[in-house]
């Protein structure tokens, strides 16, 4: 694997705020990659600085293994916080621009209009166009010259449902090219549902790593009853692999366990000391309950 | 160079307002030219020949400097500051130029402007001279010619001066109102208020920026300048630089001006 992004040490300040505090991330070719945090917590900022328009304060980055910044920046699409273009524009004019400064000679404009579901409008200027629209319009600009990376930042902010299951569905369909995707975002279900990996941000600072997948499994959670209900939480709590044993009620434990370890072994555990369990439910942890436990104890875990 | 300057085309060819002052730019020179015809001046200023050679060189010139002054000026700041009302600033940025390359192509394209405004001049310039001329005699056309690449120099000062400032405050109504202030109220402050307490006189007070920029194609003739204000017997009767000056200053100023709009464009985010 290649890897598209690098970044070491990125910090940004803005007075006494730090908005990225020494950011490193590394983005490999094919990743949809999702960058999560909560509004504000420095994501456009950090995606902004490996564009060149906001000025680091300290650390560096490279594109595609340490080309030249500008030539790098001309193999990427980007679309950031807002669809960026001439108001006074239609379609086809705006994405020419994009074309003329990218030195793509023959961009397949109708082509991408079609894809984006635009090609009707084409020639309606981009001021009369809808959010979802111009959205869409924004994204269509992004594919011009066929890039090898995509960087859509909060791509369905402002969208309506509908407007939401388009420009998603328009992302899966690029990811599924095998484009590397960078997407900020600070709705969970989305990255959950498009990103293959994420790196969790809060306040600037990088607080999880990896794959979406081993994020979400990397604890199980398991819902567990007994009739000596005090009894089960001696034994549970005498165990090297399972941590955080909470009550759910004054019927059940809720209890996580190592990568390794699963239901069976509960069990067996609960048998040996002669319990007999009432019950025992594997919970799948989602990407929301994982990055509510991650943002709430701040400390950088790599999955 | 040439795609860049193609880049800013393609932004300004479907922007209206860019077309609506060019059109306004043209068709003020000729009332405006009518107008200075009816002022009150002087013998000395010659007003009876504006109309011909060489002396509308001049006068068309004194017309232009109002016109390009408000039009074009207003013109390099809409195209600059909607860059960053629109966020386009950034996403050309993004999309692969360098800031270096935005501001020359900008800068191309105002330079660009500025030859053809000086062309229009120079066709209105020909057209009017042989109309009104009784005997077109070639050493009269070509006598006050120097007038045209002056001209040229200010339509490009005062479009780089609105540059800056558009560069710099980014806000379209903002940078309208301080490119105005600066000339009608800023400059007046300096030369008139300030420089006489600094230097005891008024003496040397027309070096000022937008002034030398101002006096490329200035008021009225400078010979005949010093025999109308003999004859108002005035000597702080206004006086303008020499060519040579006007065009070093001028040079030096827009100079500056470019230096600052790279500065201020390397320097901050988008």
């Amino acid at each position: 694997m290649s890897t598209v992004l690098n970044i070491q040490n990125l910090t940004k300040r803005y007075g006494s705020l730090t908005a990225v505090d020494s950011l490193d991330l590394d983005i490999e070719r094919g990743q949809v990659y999702g960058i999560l945090g909560p509004n504000g917590s420095g994501k456009t900022t950090t995606l902004g600085m490996v564009m060149d328009i906001i000025k680091p304060d300290a650390g560096d980055y490279n594109w595609f293994g340490g080309i030249a910044v500008k030539d790098a920046r001309k193999r990427i699409g980007t679309l950031l916080e807002t669809p960026n273009l001439y108001p006074y524009m239609n379609a086809v004019q705006n994405l020419k621009v994009i074309a003329h400064i990218k030195k793509v000679s023959d961009p397949d404009i109708d082509g991408l209009l079609k894809m984006v579901n635009l090609h009707q409008r084409r020639t309606a200027p981009f001021r009369a166009y809808s959010l979802g629209m111009r959205q869409r319009l924004a994204i269509a600009g992004a594919m011009i010259g066929d890039p090898d990376a995509l960087i859509f930042d909060e791509p369905t902010n402002g969208l309506d449902p509908e407007g939401i299951a388009e420009v998603r569905d328009l992302i899966g369909r690029i990811a599924d090219q095998g484009k590397t995707i960078i997407m900020a975002s600070h709705i969970l279900d989305e990255v959950e549902k498009i990103c293959s990996h994420v790196a969790i941000i809060k306040n600037g600072q990088l607080l999880a790593t990896g794959s979406v997948g081993a994020i979400m499994d990397s604890d199980i959670t398991i819902e567990i009853s007994a009739e000596d209900i005090n009894a089960l939480k001696y034994i549970l709590e005498q165990d090297e692999h399972i941590g955080n044993i909470s009550n759910i009620g004054q019927e059940k434990l809720s209890i996580s366990l190592d990568n390794d370890y699963g239901t069976a072994y509960v069990n067996a555990l609960a048998f040996r000391h002669n319990i007999t369990l009432t019950h025992l439910v594997l919970k799948q942890k989602s990407l929301e309950t994982e990055f509510l436990e991650i943002t709430r104890n701040p400390q950088t875990k790599t999955y | 160079m040439l795609h860049l300057l193609q880049l800013e085309w393609l932004k300004m060819r479907h922007y209206r307002p860019f077309k609506v002052l060019i059109i306004l730019y043209i068709v003020s020179l000729l009332p405006l030219l009518m107008i200075i015809s009816t002022m009150d001046l002087p013998e000395e200023a010659g007003l009876d020949s504006i109309f011909m050679f060489p002396d509308i060189w001049l006068w068309l010139g004194y017309a232009g400097n109002w016109s390009t002054f408000f039009f074009l000026g207003f013109l390099a700041i809409l195209m600059t500051t909607n860059e960053f009302s629109y966020r386009t600033a950034r996403q050309n940025i993004m999309c692969g130029i360098t800031r270096t390359e935005w501001l020359t192509s900008k800068l191309l394209f105002i330079l660009s402007v500025s030859i053809f405004a000086t062309l229009v001049y120079v066709i209105l310039g020909f057209l009017f001279g042989f109309i009104n001329t009784d005997y077109v005699v070639t050493q009269r056309i070509t006598e006050q010619m120097y007038y045209i690449p002056r001209y040229c120099l200010m339509c490009f000062g005062y479009m780089s001066f609105a540059f800056m400032l558009s560069i710099w405050i980014r806000r379209s109504g903002l940078a309208i109102l301080a490119y105005l202030t600066y000339i009608f109220v800023i400059e007046m402050i300096l030369r008139y208020g300030l420089h006489p307490r600094l230097f005891g006189s008024r003496d040397g007070n027309r070096y000022y920026p937008l002034n030398a920029i101002e006096d490329l194609v200035h008021f009225f003739d400078y010979k005949r300048l010093q025999l109308a204000a003999d004859s108002v017997q005035s000597k702080d009767f206004v006086k303008v630089l020499s060519g040579w000056e006007a065009v070093l200053f001028s040079s030096v100023y827009i100079g500056i001006f470019i230096f600052v709009s790279f500065w201020l464009m390397k320097r901050r985010d988008l």
